[in-house]
């Protein structure tokens, strides 16, 4: 059987010259995302090219233990070569809690040689960025460069590298030791800041990688000064999945030659999408920059960050117009929501967890009774308790009479904390053509009058617009009113109105949160007026069935819902939405607080169960 | 313990630096918050900074009491004080203390000593990172989150310079003073009006735009990690008269005199901007005095005012949250209006 996976599971040219790079500097610290079965084939061959085993943790191991997680920089122990630093793996880091990883991120920077595994399913979900900025390689392994021929050309020179190494039986110089300034060195910092500025990475850690892999590549080659290839690979490992904006305008003005002196490699190609923690909503377009740094032409094998190059539909900044909206919207629909808690979809274990003991973060609330090793010990409340008792149990038990105090397993105190139950409002907004010309301007008033109550309350609110073929999330769960702003501006309209899409994303959006113990609140703006299904298919009659079965999901779900109407005169399509998902319905008001005030006042008459 | 990397070689974080120097100048400034990118060099400038004070003076107790400050001593040393032995004095660097963002508040303020009191029924206080942070610097990474109970206990301490501690049985306080500095990613996060105006500075750090300056700092860097010492040597020179000038603007500093009509300018200016409360201008005042200090000069002139106003003003500035003008235009444009006066 394993004979029929055998040839996919061998490992892309780059995560091999991935392994040789950490073989012979462990200290540089990796960020390791793909399939299971191929992580398997990378963490063993590592574990070969180490010649030890890997240190592997859990993430659920982790939320007590922090201190423990990685080795001091004591005496590494006894089975180990001293000169062989041993490296720590961390699976599930994308789960770690904030507060775990920043310790995991700060013990990193004291005892370098960290491999954290991600395995979220979306990039959004990836680990915390405390912690990833730490490591200088990020590697997926279901992604294939198309850079393949330079990674042929390096591992095929280390190879031979290798063998000259063991015939001549010496050690082959090192590279460049300070002193002499060296042009290959400056040209190779040049071209890497030039390459993170281009990729908009704000962190200086990452070029400081990049420069890093590129010495041991050329180290490991046996060449003294670093050459074209051996940006190009750093570059690939470290800089270009850290690139939150690709430049695309460059790579289509294509066809430029390297320099001469090929001293500025190729950019990371542009089929490669950003590991993005933050996507950007239709980026500005990059003017071609007149620089030294040859780009080969890409074909985009997948546009990344949408729409740069603009789409047909006419795309207009549609402005925001200041709208009258309750002040306690938000309330009232968080009051609808605890009436209809999760129900089958619901993960009981984690959220009850966040509730009170699992994060182990929130104020202090009594003590209760129970097993030491499953909440946070009150050693004061347990002295309390144990005192009263000491004479009778002194006289009871006489072998423990040497004791000053003889404890019980009854006297335990633990704290109880008091968690804060965050929500996270999910905007999901339509921004197809017909909205715009309808009331989008309207609608983004809306959102930010609703933001600023969000403000208030310090919950957390993401973006989801659907337009044209689909739904993408223009901002994950964030705290920051600013960035919510921001992605809010850059809304553009356009396109078809693909509302199943939209439903679908925004239940994803909702049961992440809930995963994380926040409640979620959906709140759509939109004319209901589907034309595009699920699978991104133009016709009203499927759209609208589509739409119906995502909405009806929801519902089953249990997840709060508002539904702002766009149209110009409320109609019968978001009506209709609004009673699939089982959620409020709310003409966007035109302006008049009263008129405002009763409809939402006449909430439970048309809100449908 | 390795040397850090040296403050004064640190490139293209000027604002970063300027206030982290007047905090270490007079530490009634209160504390500096740093916003801005990951890896843009916040922590590498504070435990710079510790490297150049110079080394602390203290006795030899869990607190590092200073002899010179027989008000503000701990519990042990005041006692030993009192019964005719002085406890000895030894020299220790200044300290900078990392707050682990899962930090309870156990930890943080100091609690019973769990293992005497299980031995031996006794209760004794174990000292928490306040304790280890006495006449140094504490550095919160992610302030924004921390919970907030926490931030308010933190500026509570910073504000009084002693801790406080009255829970589990134990009834105590010792000296903790320390500059508080905070950093964080606004994108991720705001901080609360209330808290964000405690603290004394704030200072937007940001990746330098520019290639050359990205390239010296890269070089910067890689230097230290392939030659240190040769690096080291080099900047011995710079880091001992940047010490040397800390020093003496720290001695100077109470013999700057300040003008009645500067105190009306940085009212005035404090009042056109509409900032909250009085700490604003209080902290503006200190800020240029200690500037003034550094710089050598006998009396505060309104360019140092100028100079800090945005540091000592741009978070304390009210306004909409979903007002978009950022806070350094309206305080240029309120100090150009100023000057025009």
């Amino acid at each position: 059987m394993e004979a029929l996976f055998a040839p996919r599971l061998t490992l892309p040219p780059l995560a091999c010259a991935a392994v040789r790079l950490l073989t012979r500097d462990p200290a540089i610290g990796l960020c390791l995302g793909g399939p299971e079965p191929l992580r398997a084939v990378f963490l063993a061959e590592l574990e070969t090219g180490l010649g030890c085993r890997l240190d592997r943790r859990g993430a659920a191991a982790l939320r007590t233990d922090a201190p423990r997680l990685l080795p001091t920089a004591g005496p590494v122990a006894a089975d180990l070569a001293p000169s062989r630093p041993r490296l720590t793996v961390v699976a599930g880091a994308d789960r770690l809690a904030p507060d775990i990883a920043a310790e995991a991120a700060r013990l990193a920077d004291s005892v370098p040689g960290l491999i954290a595994v991600d395995e979220a399913a979306t990039p959004e979900d990836g680990p915390a960025a405390i912690l990833s900025d730490r490591l200088g390689i990020w590697l997926d392994l279901a992604k294939s460069p198309s850079e393949a021929a330079v990674v042929e050309r390096l591992l095929a020179e280390w190879d031979e590298a290798d063998r000259a190494r063991r015939t001549a039986r010496r050690r082959v110089p090192e590279v460049q030791q300070q002193g002499a300034s060296d042009d290959g060195i400056d040209a190779a910092i040049d071209a890497i800041c030039e390459t993170s500025m281009r990729f908009a990475i704000t962190s200086m850690r990452a070029p400081l990688a990049a420069l890093r892999l590129a010495r041991l590549s050329a180290e490991l080659a046996g060449r003294a000064g670093i050459a074209a290839d051996d940006i190009v690979l750093a570059a690939m490992l470290a800089l270009g999945p850290r690139a939150r904006r690709l430049p695309q305008a460059d790579a289509e003005t294509s066809d430029r030659e390297d320099t001469p002196d090929g001293e500025h490699g190729a950019d990371a190609p542009a089929d490669q999408p950003a590991n993005d923690d933050r996507p950007t909503a239709s980026p500005p377009p990059q003017p071609p920059r007149d620089d030294r740094n040859g780009e080969d032409g890409e074909p985009d094998e997948e546009p990344a960050s949408d729409d740069l190059s603009g789409s047909e539909d006419a795309e207009r900044r549609v402005e925001t117009e200041a709208v009258a909206v309750p002040d306690d919207l938000l309330r009232r629909l968080v009051a609808t929501g605890r009436q209809r808690p999760m129900a089958a979809g619901a993960r009981p274990g984690r959220t009850g967890a966040a509730k009170t003991q699992g994060t182990g973060r929130g104020r202090p609330a009594g003590t209760r009774r129970g097993d030491p090793r499953s909440g946070a010990f009150d050693a004061a409340a347990t002295l309390s308790a144990a005192l009263p008792w000491q004479s009778v149990r002194h006289r009871r038990y006489e072998r423990l009479a040497g004791r000053r105090i003889i404890l019980l397993p009854d006297d335990v105190r633990l704290k109880r904390i008091k968690a804060k139950r965050e929500t996270a409002t999910i905007f999901c907004v339509d921004a197809s053509g017909s909205a715009a010309l309808a009331r989008l301007a309207g609608a983004k008033g809306a959102v930010e009058r609703i933001l600023a109550e969000c403000y208030r309350r310090r919950d957390r609110v993401a973006l989801i617009a659907f337009r044209g073929t689909g739904a993408e999330t223009l901002l994950p769960e964030t705290r920051s009113l600013t960035r919510a702003r921001r992605a809010l501006a850059h809304l553009t309209a356009g396109g078809g109105t693909p509302l199943a899409a939209g439903i679908a994303r925004a239940r994803e959006a909702a049961e992440r949160a809930a995963g994380f113990g926040r409640t979620p609140l959906l709140v759509f703006l939109t004319d209901g007026k589907a034309n595009i299904g699920l699978e991104g298919i133009a016709g009203r009659a499927a759209a609208l069935a589509d739409a119906e079965e995502q909405a009806r999901l929801c519902r089953a779900t249990g997840l709060a819902a508002l539904v702002v109407d766009l149209s110009l005169r409320p109609g019968q399509a978001a009506a209709n939405l609004a009673e699939w998902l089982g959620a409020r319905y709310l003409p966007l008001p035109n302006g008049e607080a009263e008129a405002v005030a009763t409809a939402v006042a006449a909430e439970p008459s048309k809100a449908t169960r | 313990m390795r040397t850090p990397f040296p403050f004064t070689a640190i490139v293209g974080q000027d604002a970063l630096v300027t206030a982290l120097t007047l905090a270490a100048v007079d530490p009634a400034i209160g504390g500096v918050l740093a916003f801005g990118d990951r890896g843009t060099g916040k922590s590498t400038a504070v435990r710079g900074l510790a490297a150049i004070l110079p080394a602390l003076r203290a006795y030899d107790c869990a607190y590092a009491c200073d002899p010179d400050d027989a008000a503000r001593l701990c519990p042990a040393c005041q006692a030993a004080l009192a019964s005719g032995t002085s406890p000895p004095v030894v020299s220790r660097p200044v300290p900078v203390v990392d707050l682990p963002l899962g930090a309870g508040e156990d930890r943080i303020v100091g609690g019973l000593d769990l293992e005497h009191a299980l031995l031996s029924g006794e209760r004794r206080f174990e000292p928490g990172l306040l304790a280890k942070a006495n006449r140094g610097f504490l550095y919160i990474d992610e302030i924004n989150l921390l919970e907030d109970h926490l931030v308010d206990l933190l500026l509570d301490v910073a504000a009084s310079g002693e801790n406080v501690v009255e829970r589990e049985g134990l009834s105590l306080r010792h000296p903790a003073r320390f500059v508080l500095i905070g950093s964080g990613n606004p994108e991720e996060g705001e901080l609360r009006p209330q808290l964000l105006d405690r603290f004394g500075l704030s200072v937007t750090v940001t990746t330098p735009a520019d290639v050359a300056t990205r390239v010296a700092i890269v070089k910067a860097r890689d230097r230290f990690e392939r030659a240190r010492d040769a690096f080291l040597t080099e900047t011995a020179a710079g880091e001992a008269a940047l010490r040397e000038r800390i020093s003496a603007a720290r001695a100077r500093l109470e013999d700057i005199t300040i003008d009645d009509r500067l105190l009306e300018q940085a009212a005035q200016l404090c009042l056109s901007l509409g900032t909250d409360g009085l700490r604003a201008e209080l902290t503006l005042v200190r800020a240029a005095r200690a500037l003034a200090s550094l710089k050598g000069d006998r009396a505060v002139a309104f360019s140092h005012l100028s100079e800090l106003a945005p540091f000592a003003l741009s978070h304390r500035l009210r306004r909409n949250p979903l007002d978009e003008t950022g806070s350094q235009t309206r305080i240029e444009r309120a100090l150009k209006e100023m000057d025009a006066a």
